[in-house]
């Protein structure tokens, strides 16, 4: 892994909950409309309001990968990512359990594992995901992003500060 | 250089405008139609100078958004300004 | 794949429950959605029945392409006898439930009978329970899908539900889903109230199989910027449908106090850029969002800003929420809007409807035929925001006599009211106007005249013709997939020309309606956006079922004739005055009082609205007078033997 390597960087608060990332990530993947078989999924609070768009972190020290008893995890760093051999895999479902975000996902027909590969590197839910609330950044790129964003808030606050002492002339 | 632009009435008190103006852009030809009708420029502009988001650009029949302003025209060319009023 | 989704017969008389697979060749015949609706509820009811009897069916449908790869493949349908107007019963929603059903296995329900005791279906990957709602009824719409979901154990339950108001039988009760994605008009939610059917329950996790998933997934990107680069596409997803109210009513095409008026005044509180800058404070920059696999996004997110309901979430509010608690009840408060719309989700009522039929009561009340004694000692006057929002209780609750009344819809109560009060009631078919003013434009008055489910928007009505767009964009539209080489204007005050445009949106909507496509990704918007030459592709890529423009097109006229033979057959003729494809007498007799010069004085011509509208049957090849289609029409379009029982 290297400062170019990009990975998705999920803005919940720009989600417009319309689950397009699902539905492309499964056709893309397995040719079907089924967002039970996406890699990607949107977990809604509806009632709020509330859209937050879950997917795999590609963990350094994956704990899919630490779990895997045959070692059929394994990280690819040219994309920054972890990938399952299936050749390898017995579907044991450990790694579906231990994973903290809820991304190893289990095709019940073709009894195996499944989870986000980045579409080899041109990920299906960041081409159609017009709001960019899922991005595919270098990974250097969010944390400038973060506070990017954090500081617009306070500069905001600081020009209607600004705005209310002029009318105020304070 | 002469462009024939068409202005929906709703822009000009209800009553469809046409008129030839001069400019190398839909920008440049506006400004004109605004010298030339003033009362023009509240409907077609926001507050911050943008087309309003009701309204759009049409020249040859072809959308000029999302340029608008910059979108280049030519003589001979037909400006049709459009307005969104729908009513659901 | 797609075309393998089941139809199910669920009787809740008998608990009887049948599914079947829908036959190819009645994709071909109906597509699915509305299209196949209409052709079940006219083989699936008798002659005269009574909306709220056990034997009228309630259908539920998804469109042919929901779930699949076409932009906005997320609508459900919803079809029955109408308990407001005694003809064609129907609507059409957003949200997540249709893909979800499709997901359970199932496109089309048809349900009957009348449970005993209040019900609700639960569907689950191909399997169909009737449950126990005994916790369920009386819930609001968003309380009972939030305690469904609980009781299942299953956060990902998607619900189509009637709320109080369907409960309590208000003839224009909606059938909702989510937070405000309703089925309006006509009334479905009193249907599920009569069913006592609190809600469906849908879960599913089964493939739907693209046809060809490669070209699906490319077809669909170009298909989706086609959509949201149109400038008209790009401001609604900013705004909402309420950026079209300003411009219109500036311009003086909105109707206020009960229509008596055009234009509303002092307006600032109710413009679009109002609902969006408190959507700004209440729920932040991000605050729109969008139906299933929508890039548009035009449903806004906010909080109430202030009163009783400070603080309570909800969704909107759209174009029509102006008209029915701002213009038609002349008021200016966005906050009564914002809280008659929270209302009207949470009873799940038509505000459309609802607003109307209170503007109708404001007028009743100043011209002395209600009096205070009716109103309960509600001072009924326009513009009074407090007796709108207490009036919007009592119709959903029908706890006083007015509210009771209100709730049977605009002409039932006339009947009660008695006096002249049916002179003010602004309907069409029974069915209150959206808040438009159609006068300066025959255009839209045909389509509300001519409407299948009453006065309505969105079967027909050609909404660019007030774009003043430019002769040949209109002729490029409109002559394809059909050749159509008569007069064609750019003036929405011109009659000729106009009825073919009414007549193609109505087979361009009705073809999206069952491919379960949303309005707003067709030229109702906007004149760039798809149409037949781009869904045949559409279906062909997820569904493989190959059509041409002109059949696709076939197939929305033969959709629209089953619609026309329910009608005729439940009793319409041209010139009823309850049932007639005819307009009130404002829309004649009543110039236009206010707005842009060219509206001022604006009123429709009866004669050239009766040519319009003959010209209009001519083109369905119905009978110029009668309006009902001839039998060589029947027999081209393949109907000629309905009903038919086949399904």
């Amino acid at each position: 892994m290297h400062e170019k390597t990009k990975a998705l960087v999920i803005n919940y608060e720009k989600c417009t909950g319309c689950r397009l990332c699902e539905l492309v990530c499964a056709v893309f993947h397995h040719g079907v409309s089924n967002p039970q078989k996406a890699r990607i999924k949107v977990e809604k609070w509806e009632w709020e309001g509330l859209y937050i768009p879950m997917s795999c972190k590609q963990c350094i020290d994956a704990p899919c990968m630490n779990v895997c008893p045959v070692r059929a995890i394994s990280r690819d760093d040219t994309l920054g990512r972890v990938i399952v051999d299936h050749d390898l895999c017995i579907g044991c479902r450990s790694c579906v359990a231990v994973c903290p975000f809820g991304a190893m996902g289990f095709d019940p027909v073709e009894k195996k594992v499944f989870k986000c590969d980045l579409c080899d590197g041109d990920p299906q839910c960041v081409r159609f995901c017009d709001e960019k609330a899922v991005d595919y950044l270098e990974v250097t790129r969010e944390p400038l992003l973060r506070k990017r964003e954090a500081a617009e808030k306070i500069a905001q606050a600081h020009k209607r500060g600004m705005e209310l002492s002029s009318e105020l002339e304070i | 250089m002469s462009v024939k632009l068409v202005v929906h009435p709703f822009l000009n008190d209800g009553k469809e405008l046409q008129l030839e103006v001069n400019g190398s852009t839909v920008g440049e030809c506006l400004k004109e139609l605004i010298r030339l009708h003033p009362h023009i420029e509240d409907k077609l502009f926001d507050k911050k100078g943008k087309i309003r988001g009701y309204v759009e650009i049409l020249v040859n029949s072809k959308s000029t958004y999302p340029e608008e302003l910059s979108y280049p025209v030519k003589d001979g060319d037909v400006v049709n300004l459009i307005v969104f009023l729908s009513g659901g | 794949m797609a075309l393998s989704r089941r139809i199910a017969y669920i009787d809740l008389s008998t608990g009887k429950i049948e599914t079947k697979p829908i036959p190819v060749e009645m994709r071909k015949k109906f597509l699915g959605g509305r299209g196949l609706d209409a052709y079940l509820l006219y083989n699936h009811s008798e002659k005269g029945v009574d909306p709220f009897s056990p034997e009228n069916p309630l259908i539920v449908s998804a469109g042919l392409l929901v779930g699949t790869l076409a932009s906005a493949t997320s609508r459900t349908h919803v079809m029955a006898k109408s308990p407001l107007t005694g003809l064609l019963g129907s609507c059409n929603m957003g949200g997540f439930f249709a893909p979800e059903l499709r997901w359970a296995g199932f496109d089309h329900l048809v349900i009957k009978g009348k449970a005993d005791k209040p019900v609700y279906i639960y569907i689950h990957n191909g399997e169909i329970e009737i449950r126990d709602a005994k916790n369920l009824w009386g819930k609001s719409v968003t309380e009972a899908q939030r305690a469904v979901r609980e009781e299942l154990g299953d956060p990902d339950v998607k619900c189509l539900v009637c709320g109080p108001a369907g409960e309590k039988l208000v003839r224009f009760a909606n059938v909702m889903t989510g937070v405000k994605n309703a089925g309006g008009r006509t009334g479905m939610g009193a249907v599920m109230g009569s069913k006592k059917l609190k809600l469906i329950a849908v879960r599913g996790t089964m493939d739907i199989k693209i046809a060809y998933p490669k070209e699906a997934l490319e077809f669909n990107k170009r298909f989706i910027e086609q959509i949201t680069t149109a400038k008209v596409n790009q401001t609604m997803s900013i705004l909402g449908t309420p950026f079209i109210w300003g411009a219109t009513n500036s311009w003086g095409g909105i109707r206020v106090n009960n229509f008596q008026y055009n234009q509303l005044l002092y307006a600032d509180d109710v413009e679009p850029e109002r609902f969006h800058e408190i959507a700004n404070e209440t729920f932040g920059k991000y605050h729109m969002a969008g139906c299933f696999a929508c890039q548009v996004h035009c449903r806004t997110r906010y909080r109430i800003p202030d009163g009783p309901y400070k603080g309570c979430y909800d969704e909107g509010p759209e174009y029509t929420t102006q008209g029915a608690f701002a213009s038609e009840v002349g008021c200016t408060s966005a906050l009564t809007v914002l809280t008659g719309n929270y209302l009207c989700n949470q009873y799940g009522v038509d505000w459309l409807e609802l607003g109307s039929l209170i503007a109708w009561a404001m007028e009743l009340y100043e011209k002395g035929i209600l009096t205070s004694k009716d109103t309960g000692g509600i001072d009924l006057r326009f513009g009074n925001d407090e007796a709108v929002i207490e009036m919007v209780k009592h119709v959903c609750e029908r706890d006083t006599y007015l509210g009771d009344v209100l709730a049977e819809g605009g002409l039932r109560a006339a009947e009660i009211i008695g006096k002249d009060s049916i002179k003010y009631l602004i309907h069409v078919k029974g069915m209150q106007n959206l808040h438009s003013d159609e006068r300066p434009t025959p255009a839209l008055a045909l389509n509300v005249a001519t409407a299948s489910r009453g006065s309505d928007h969105l079967r027909s009505r050609p909404a660019i013709d007030l774009y003043h767009l430019p002769e040949a964009v209109l002729r490029k539209i409109y002559s394809s997939p059909i050749p159509y080489e008569g007069p064609l204007s750019s003036d929405f005050r011109e009659y000729v020309g106009k009825a073919w445009q009414v007549f193609w949106q109505e087979q361009c909507y009705m073809a999206v309606d069952s491919l379960g496509i949303c309005k707003y990704h067709t030229t109702f918007l906007g004149a760039t956006l798809p149409n037949f030459e781009d869904w045949v592709k559409a279906i062909y890529f997820n569904t493989g079922l190959e059509f041409t423009p002109q059949e696709l097109w076939t197939i929305a006229e033969r959709c629209n004739n089953m619609e026309r033979l329910f009608n005729l057959r439940e009793g319409l003729t041209p010139d009823d005055p309850y049932k007639g494809d005819r307009l009130v007498d404002r829309y004649h007799d009543e110039p236009a009082k206010r707005g842009a010069p060219d509206v001022v004085g604006s009123y429709i011509d009866r004669e050239k609205f009766l040519k319009m509208r003959e010209e209009f049957y001519r083109y369905h090849g119905w009978d110029e007078k009668t309006g009902v289609p001839t039998e060589e029409t029947l027999k081209r379009l393949g109907i000629e033997n309905e009903p038919s029982h086949l399904l």
